[in-house]
């Protein structure tokens, strides 16, 4: 009788695991019970990811549950006639069939070989960025800006003398001073050839301290022209042209004055006096050879270039005034335009 | 058409800067000065007074001395000095105290506005110039005030250069230049302003005419 018994109670057990496999398949589809938040509501699936990274692995189909063992066979009970069971249980269910394990969802198709991305557009470069704006290099310093400790220069950007040719054949050349230069008597050391005074940018050198009545310059006193070295720093190398049509009125020692047709007078000095190609009282063309720059400033040689003034009639008032006027501003000018020629 | 209007607007805008800046280029002064080519008017009153005075001064002169005191341009005609429009004034050699005529005689040339004549002598060369052409005007109070300081009582500013001397004045309406350069450093002539000076004051007239009309 208790071997019934407990076969019986085994049975009920038996159904009820049953049971309970059923009842989890029918409202679980299959999840595993554990494992898993059962909250969580089943993702939808995975949308092609535009992401060029490579597609995630599919997550394995979920593992069908394992098929319950097939129970041991229930060994017959005994024909021993059994108290009728207050509640005859109904007889367990045959174990139903396992439903067949869920299919496993079609995979989601591949994410067709995502056409390979159009290779993206070989972009365009990002611009390089830009480099940062290197300033021109100065040529020119403005009129005036004389070199510090030798005088006040006249800030004056006029052209007294429109139209002139540069006064150096070769018009590579460089204004700047020649006594306050490299090499000069007020200069630093290092000579006349120094690179530095064949070398940009140019200077303004009218007004320069000198003891010579300059009515235009601020002190009143002041060097009359500009001095101007020629390409190289070589001696009777570089010819001086006539800056205008005019006529030679003079010629000293080292020194030719042209006055032009507007009546401008122009007087260049340090010429090599034997390398004259001009005389007294000859018309020249403008352009035309005058003479060799040198050194020349009678006994004492002074450095190699060309002093090169301009003068002409200034109306003051109802008085009209014959003065040296700033050439700097002239010269800049004649420059450019014989270099655009050149 | 809202298209259309949006980009012409955009377009418009785009514009107006580069309009700016060619306006801008256009109507900047130019850097350049024109040449002036005013002149002024000469005082031939004044002058004519002054040529009187020194025509009789050198009568005297050339009688008492029977030399000439002007050396003749040898580049030009006495009707050529005339053809200018203002006094041509040279040097006198013997105002200048030198021992004979200039040594290769004296250039001169003529303009209808401006002249120079030259002349080299015992190592000095003298260059006078006059000029009734406006190259530039100055109207500024303080530049005017500058340019005239300087001068003495008789109007000469006398000035040392590079290698020599000049002195400069306002006569008759005109500008004039006396230059001297001495060829040897050591030339008193081209060092004492008192030399320089009396060279100015006795230029004399030797041409020079109004205009006609």
């Amino acid at each position: 009788m208790g071997r019934a018994f407990a076969d019986f109670v085994s049975l009920l057990m038996l159904a009820g695991v049953v049971v309970f496999i059923y009842w989890y398949d029918v409202h679980y589809d299959g999840e595993p019970l554990f494992g898993r938040d059962v909250s969580e509501t089943d993702p939808p699936p995975p949308e092609p990811d535009p992401d060029p990274d490579p597609p995630t692995p599919e997550p394995d189909p979920e593992p069908p549950l394992p098929e319950p063992e097939p129970e041991p066979p229930v060994p017959e009970p005994e024909p021993e006639p059994e108290p009728p069971a207050p509640d005859p249980e109904p007889p367990a269910p045959e174990p139903e069939p396992e439903p067949p394990a869920p299919e496993p969802e079609p995979e989601p198709p591949a994410p067709e070989p995502e056409p390979e991305p159009p290779a993206p557009e070989p972009e365009p470069e990002p611009p390089a960025p830009e480099p940062e704006p290197v300033p021109a290099p100065v040529l020119f310093l403005p009129p005036g800006e004389l070199i510090p400790g030798s005088g006040t220069g006249r800030a004056d950007d006029t052209i007294y003398a429109p139209g002139i040719r540069f006064p150096i054949e070769n018009p590579r050349a460089f204004a700047n001073s020649q006594v306050w230069g490299a090499g000069g008597f007020r200069g630093p050391a290092g000579g006349q050839c120094a690179a530095s005074n064949y070398n940009f940018p140019w200077r303004d050198n009218f007004c320069e301290t000198r003891g010579y009545a300059t009515p235009m310059c601020p002190a009143g006193t002041g060097h009359q022209g500009q001095d101007i070295r020629p390409p190289s720093c070589d001696n009777r190398l570089h010819w001086a042209v006539a800056v205008s049509d005019g006529d030679i009125t003079s010629i000293g020692t080292y020194s030719v004055r042209l006055t032009d047709d507007e009546g401008r007078r122009f007087t260049y000095l340090h010429l090599d006096p034997a390398s004259l190609q001009v005389s007294a009282g000859q018309r020249v063309s403008r352009g035309q050879r005058i003479g060799l720059v040198s050194n020349a400033f009678g006994g004492t040689p002074t450095t190699i270039h060309l002093h090169f003034e301009i003068r002409q009639s200034v109306l003051v008032g109802s008085d009209l005034i014959a003065t040296p006027v700033p050439p700097y501003a002239s010269l800049v000018a004649a420059y450019q335009e014989a270099i655009a020629e050149d | 058409m809202t298209r259309y209007l949006a980009a012409s607007l955009i377009a418009a805008l785009l514009a107006c800067p580069a309009a700016g800046r060619a306006q801008t280029a256009v109507t900047r002064p130019p850097a350049q000065q024109q040449p002036d080519t005013n002149v002024t008017t000469i005082d031939w009153a004044a002058a004519e007074r002054d040529r009187q005075v020194q025509t009789r001064s050198a009568a005297s002169a050339s009688a008492a001395r029977s030399q000439t005191t002007v050396p003749a341009p040898r580049n030009a005609s006495p009707q050529d000095l005339q053809e200018v429009r203002l006094p041509v004034l040279i040097p006198s050699l013997q105002a200048a105290r030198t021992s004979r005529a200039g040594d290769q005689g004296m250039l001169v040339f003529p303009n209808e506005d401006f002249y120079t004549a030259s002349m080299t002598m015992d190592g000095l060369l003298v260059e006078v110039s006059g000029s009734r052409r406006i190259n530039t005007r100055i109207a500024d109070p303080l530049e005017a005030r500058r340019l005239r300081a300087g001068q003495d009582a008789e109007g000469f500013r006398v000035t040392s250069i590079e290698g020599g001397q000049t002195v400069d004045f306002s006569r008759y309406g005109a500008a004039y230049s006396v230059t001297l350069e001495c060829a040897r450093p050591d030339d008193l002539r081209c060092a004492d302003p008192n030399f320089a000076i009396d060279m100015a004051r006795r230029l004399v007239i030797a041409g020079g005419s109004p205009d006609r009309d």
